[in-house]
């Protein structure tokens, strides 16, 4: 036999064991697949929310990013609970607060609440988590919460004055993102393991925690208002938007955050699952720079370019429905001060070539603008900014559109580089106050535009404690804000949730905060 | 051998140095992390105070000066986001990125070495003809499509195998795979090609020619003689499969240190990805060691005097 037909055979023989070894490992590894996955679930009340990143910490006081207090803060309570609804803030660990002069507000917290080690909710609690985000030395970034507060004083067991160093009319408000700790735990466990295993007032607590892989948490059956509907929650980091999808159609999650539009669409097609799409918080506009010189200094250009630019056709044919159109105002409707007689400037090409006109631009003198915008940070940002440039372009605007990368983008932006536009997006606590502090006002870090009417509005809208006087006041503002038009008003984002049919009881919040109440899960 | 080791361990921290000089440069080419970090709202005072903070205000020689002392005391800074040291984040999930390599690189020799063998042995026959292309394929196919159709196929529509985690051994599996199908191509088309290599060697002719059994000269001749190239490359393939897992790990949500990376990248977080690629490099480096140490005990012609 020849040499070349033995090591043939030998061959032949080796693909035929590994062949058979392969095909072994496979329905090994498949039925050890199957058992796994048809584990039932028993009568248990238990979800599984996948959000794309895994919390840094869960100390509700070292974080103001909502994925890691939507787990900490279902651990931890804050005194108030901003009801997106009503839009009323409503009592939580606070069952009372008025303000008794207009710098103290006097805060009466519901009696015989428990943290989850024992220790009992009184006003100390209250003036040592007060004053544990304030210590500079903490850094916490719940700091600017707290900055407005010049002192804390108990008053007795269950009663507390929070002064202020100005009178501060947003103070419910930002009571709502201030969580409530327990200070005897702290004080014996350090920092370092509250951080990691904290305990709280909350409806749930925490079982474990793997880091990057999921954070557990279970009822507390000595939780002081309704029973928590569910048994048992859990948190999964998968940080790949394809990949989270995948854990929904596969029955892995019950709840996806970050939904992208593409895939909503084809979520939409799975039977067990249904699409719930909400408004955000994310401004999107076009802002003017009216601390350089330009033509926008005319208060008529500003206004033509608002009506050149056709904000339904962006919402439908762009976004696909997945956004909301701004009504002519910088705010929307979710902000306390939002004016619901301003309505959005109407898409008018004529009215705008009228106004170009008027201001001294035409086929002959025609006006040229750069426009700015990033790219890879909102949904379809690249290419909302080249519809925008094409509509000023239809009314005779020659328009320099230069995308930028994310990056460059925000350095240019702190520096307040933009001549004379860019498009971007904005979204703070809802309310008027934090919104134009941080974007209207003069000279404030986002801030291009300067009018001394609306600096004085907004300093007294802030130090005006009567909500309906301080509504009246923003009210004010906004319709300032339209008819002078420092921006081009678009379209609010949407933020995309998939959700397990099984799932009920459960709806998203503009401010992407997941709430646990209520949900139960069927089948 | 002990002056060689020496030499090698050397040589070995002065490109840990140069690693992490450039990491240093890199990632200052990035921008000022500071905006990140502040909310809107944030008056310029605050915003220059965290930057103070952070020592993002002094000149750029100096913070490299400040950074390059620190490191070789073992620090390598606080991560802005997690506000806790580096090394120990990226440490914390060493092993699990180590556990994933292993399952990798087990997937790619249990796919690549038969693969490669036959392939020699069958030179130019079908099944060879089949195996080349389907190394090829492998080593052409981008991880992260590859990743996701697994994802899709044994996730979702099979239900086989979770879609991402690393719970159980079953969440090994579909990372695993992603991971070793890439760098097995390559791997196999090395091992068939240094094989039939040596099987066309005179020591061959004159093992079969004195009537050895066939799979004696191709177990005990032809494949110890080809394992050398063979280890040179599965120690080469390994610095690849640290690599690939920056891919893998951000899409099967693995809790590795490359996925860490990956998002301190996207924050902007320039000490944790210092400290990552001086972790990665480090590993690579002792892999590389192992690798030249090995040849002593596969080959008794190396010695290193």
């Amino acid at each position: 036999m020849n040499t070349r037909d033995t090591a043939r055979k030998a061959a032949t023989k080796a693909v035929k064991v590994l062949a058979m070894m392969v095909a072994a490992l496979l329905a090994a590894l498949a039925v050890a697949g199957c058992g796994g996955s048809s584990v039932s679930k028993g009568p248990r009340q238990e979800i599984v929310i996948a959000q794309g990143t895994d919390p840094q910490t869960l100390d509700p006081h070292l974080t103001t990013v909502q994925q890691a207090l939507n787990i900490s803060g279902a651990i931890c309570e804050p005194l108030t609970y901003l009801n997106y609804e009503s839009g009323e803030i409503e009592p939580l660990l606070a069952e009372s607060w008025k303000a008794i002069t207009d710098t103290t507000w006097q805060v009466k917290l519901r009696e015989g609440v428990k943290f989850t080690n024992g220790e009992e909710l009184t006003a100390d609690a209250v003036k040592f988590s007060l004053e544990r985000i304030a210590n500079p030395e903490f850094k916490s970034p719940a700091a600017i919460y707290t900055r407005p507060i010049k002192s804390v004083d108990v008053v007795d067991k269950y009663t507390v004055n929070i002064t202020t160093k100005e009178p501060l009319g947003v103070m419910p408000l930002y009571m709502t993102r201030v969580y409530i700790v327990p200070p005897k735990y702290i004080q014996e466990k350090g920092d370092e393991n509250f951080s990691k295993a904290p305990v709280g007032t909350g409806p749930f607590k925490l079982v474990e925690w793997q880091k990057d892989e999921k954070v557990v948490l279970e009822a507390n059956p000595e939780y002081w208002g309704d029973k928590p509907t569910l048994d048992r929650v859990t948190f999964r980091a998968i940080p790949e938007t394809s990949t989270r999808m995948a854990a929904l159609k596969a029955g892995e999650a019950d709840i996806v955050t970050q939904v992208s539009t593409d895939e909503a669409e084809s979520l939409s097609k799975d039977e067990n699952i249904k699409i719930l799409p909400v408004p955000g918080l994310r401004v999107m506009f076009v802002q003017f720079n009216l601390t350089q010189d330009n033509a926008l200094k005319d208060r008529r250009v500003r206004q033509a370019l608002n009506y050149a630019v056709d904000k339904d056709a962006i919402v439908n044919d762009i976004l696909r429905g997945y956004a909301r159109k701004c009504e002519g105002q910088p705010l929307t409707k979710e902000y306390f001060g939002f004016n619901e007689e301003i309505k959005a400037y109407p898409y008018d090409p004529e009215k705008a070539k009228s106004l170009l006109a008027e201001a001294g631009y035409g086929p002959d003198n025609p006006l040229a603008l750069t426009l700015y915008a990033p790219q890879g940070r909102y949904n379809q940002d690249k290419e909302v900014a080249q519809v925008i440039a094409g509509q000023l372009e239809a009314v005779g605007v020659k328009v320099d559109l230069q995308v930028l990368d994310w990056g460059l983008f925000l350095n240019r932006l702190v520096a307040k580089d933009f001549n004379p536009m860019a498009f971007w997006g904005a979204a703070t606590e809802p309310d008027a106050d934090l919104w134009l502090s941080g974007m209207v006002y003069s000279g404030a870090a986002y801030s291009m535009y300067s009018n001394p009417a609306v600096d004085e509005l907004i300093l007294k809208g802030s130090k005006t404690v009567d909500q309906a006087e301080r509504a009246k006041i923003y009210g004010e503002v906004m319709r300032i804000l339209h008819d002078d038009a420092p921006y081009i008003y678009l379209y609010q984002q949407v933020d995309i949730y998939g959700v397990n049919k099984r799932v009920e009881g459960w709806s998203p919040r503009p401010d992407e905060q997941i709430d646990l109440k209520g949900i139960t899960v069927k089948g | 051998m002990a002056r060689y080791l020496a030499a090698r361990l050397g040589h070995g921290v002065l490109v840990t140095l140069a690693v992490l000089s450039v990491a240093f440069v890199l990632l200052h080419l990035a921008g000022d992390p500071t905006y990140l970090l502040v909310p809107v709202g944030a008056s310029p005072e605050e915003i220059q105070n965290i930057r103070h903070q952070l020592g993002l205000d002094q000149p750029l020689w100096r913070q490299y000066v400040n950074y390059m002392k620190r490191a070789l005391r073992g620090d390598l800074g606080t991560s802005l986001r997690y506000n806790q040291p580096v090394l120990g984040l990226v440490l914390e999930r060493f092993p699990a990125t180590m556990k994933l390599t292993a399952v990798a690189l087990a997937v790619m020799l249990i796919v690549a070495v038969p693969l490669g063998v036959v392939s020699a042995v069958k030179r130019n026959g079908a099944f060879d003809q089949i195996a080349t292309g389907l190394a090829l394929l492998g080593q052409s196919m981008p991880t992260f499509w590859f990743g996701i159709v697994l994802i899709l196929v044994f996730g979702v529509s099979l239900r086989w195998f979770p879609t991402s985690g690393s719970e159980g051994w079953r969440a090994l599996v579909l990372p695993g795979v992603t991971l070793g199908g890439y760098t097995a191509g390559l791997t196999t088309r090395m091992v068939r090609s240094c094989l039939i290599e040596v099987l066309g060697q005179d020591y061959i002719r004159t093992a079969r020619a004195k009537g050895l059994a066939e799979r004696m000269v191709l177990y005990k001749h032809a494949l110890r003689n080809a394992a050398l190239p063979v280890v040179t490359i599965v120690g080469y393939q390994l610095s690849t499969l640290i690599g690939g897992a920056l891919v893998t790990e951000q899409i099967f949500g693995y809790p590795g240190m490359a996925r860490l990376a990956v998002q301190a990248i996207n924050n902007r977080d320039f000490p944790v990805v210092q400290a990552f690629v001086v972790v990665a490099a480090v590993t690579v480096l002792v892999i590389n060691l192992v690798v030249d140490l090995m040849y002593v005990l596969l080959d008794p012609r190396i010695t290193y005097e």
